[in-house]
């Protein structure tokens, strides 16, 4: 800024005046007003004042903020961990070993171990040899702890650990693993085990056939044939497809008394 | 620390107040506390108001310094603040009475000016002084429309580009720009009529 320059008069202020900076000029030499002393400290007083008042304010309630937060995060988990326990126990299956299947276990390794030549088998053994087996028996009978009518699902949890233990020789199971095996079905186990499967006369010919069909698809034709002879006795009149009927013939011829 | 803070920023010093350092808002004082002042006091014409404008204004800088976003610079950011205390001054005060010092004061600066001029006329040499040539002057800003003056008080104190005085008046970019034009204008014209030049 220079102060108190000297300014044209005359002609030339008249060629000045024209001059878009002359103004300026003219107004950057006027003295600047300036503010008090007394101002100027009332000012920086109040500045620090103000400054001391947040930080006061300031540092507490960041520590209260970041409390609230932690506490906040920490119910949150809590809440969620909690949720999460009682969703695991509400969905884990319940496993009760019934007498009944205890029983079935010790006939099972007593049946066993009279067939095979008596020789021990290993606990690591048996497990590596079952566990495909129970894992299908598992994935067989999820279903069946949905609302099922109860002799259905017994009988077709039995049915199928029957005929995992039948398409294997060594025959090693873990019942125990078997939820809601039932007397009836332990009953009809052990009757088919040594001669045929013994199914409940409740059961209808379509389910009967529907059955044939299935241990057909398995190639269990000597079941398959006892189960025909039930149909064929129990539902005389129900019609049997000709070629189930000729597909069984030979079987059915073995298996008649 | 006293030349590190000299050094530093307008923006890292509001920061660094923000952040409770008081020696920041000193530094940031001394820088304008002229400026604003000038600012004021030319809007107003009376060193009290300046004084509780001027006040207003670095108060309201204290309480909403952690606010300032560093979106524009702080010198916009400040004058900004200072613009609209003075319209919320303008919108406070009688209308009336504005009116009545705006013209007290020029009558006052006329008839000063009108004094100094028909004494300066009758000296020998015929020259202006520069004193009555400033006091010409600031009679023709008192004179300027309130917009008008306020852009070109800006342009010559604040040192803004026309863009940011467009940001601080809350006008258009050209609106700023003609308004700076017709003040030119018409402080041209004051001088000349009172000069006795021919333009």
């Amino acid at each position: 800024m220079s102060k108190h320059t000297k300014h044209p008069s005359g002609a030339a202020l008249e060629k000045h005046l024209k001059d878009d900076t002359f103004i300026s000029e003219v107004y950057q030499d006027i003295p600047c007003p300036e503010p008090s002393p007394h101002l100027n400290q009332a000012i920086i007083t109040a500045a620090g004042k103000h400054n001391r008042t947040s930080l006061w304010w300031r540092q507490p309630s960041s520590w209260a903020a970041t409390i609230v937060i932690f506490s906040l995060v920490g119910m949150l988990t809590y809440h969620t961990l909690e949720q999460e326990k009682d969703t695991a126990s509400s969905m884990e299956p319940v496993y009760s070993p019934s007498p009944v299947t205890a029983v079935l276990s010790d006939n099972k390794s007593d049946n066993l171990s009279d067939k095979s030549s008596k020789q021990p088998v290993s606990q690591a053994k048996v497990e590596a040899d079952t566990k495909p087996y129970v894992i299908s028996v598992q994935e067989k009978t999820q279903h069946l702890s949905q609302p099922a009518p109860e002799p259905q699902a017994a009988e077709f949890r039995a049915r199928s650990a029957f005929k995992a233990m039948h398409k294997n020789d060594t025959r090693q199971l873990n019942f125990a693993r078997q939820p809601l095996a039932s007397e009836e079905s332990f009953a009809g186990e052990t009757a088919t085990e040594q001669t045929a499967p013994a199914f409940s006369p409740a059961l209808s010919a379509e389910q009967l056939l529907k059955q044939i069909q299935l241990l057909i698809q398995s190639k269990d034709f000597k079941q398959a044939a006892v189960l025909l002879q039930q149909l064929q006795e129990n539902y005389p009149q129900h019609p049997v497809d000709p070629i189930i009927l000729k597909q069984l013939a030979p079987w059915q011829r073995t298996t008649k008394p | 620390m006293t030349e590190s803070i000299t050094e530093k920023t307008d923006e890292q010093l509001i920061k660094d107040y923000a952040g409770g350092s008081h020696f920041a808002f000193e530094a940031l004082y001394k820088r304008y506390k002229n400026p604003t002042y000038h600012y004021c006091f030319r809007q107003v014409s009376t060193p009290a108001l300046a004084d509780e404008l001027h006040q207003d204004v670095w108060l309201k800088v204290i309480k909403s310094a952690a606010q300032f976003k560093q979106q524009s610079s702080f010198k916009t950011w400040l004058y900004k603040i200072a613009h609209n205390t003075l319209m919320d001054y303008y919108r406070k005060s009688e209308k009336r009475k504005h009116l009545m010092i705006i013209q007290t004061n020029t009558r006052e600066h006329h008839d000063n000016s009108g004094e100094a001029y028909s004494q300066e006329q009758q000296q020998p040499d015929n020259k202006l002084q520069n004193k009555q040539l400033q006091k010409l002057l600031l009679n023709g800003i008192e004179e300027l429309p309130r917009e008008q003056k306020e852009v070109f008080l800006l342009h010559e104190i604040s040192g803004l580009s026309l863009h940011d005085i467009a940001l601080v008046t809350q006008s258009s970019f050209e609106s700023t720009k003609s308004r700076l034009r017709y003040a030119g204008k018409k402080l041209h014209r004051h001088l000349a009529r009172h000069l006795g030049v021919e333009l």
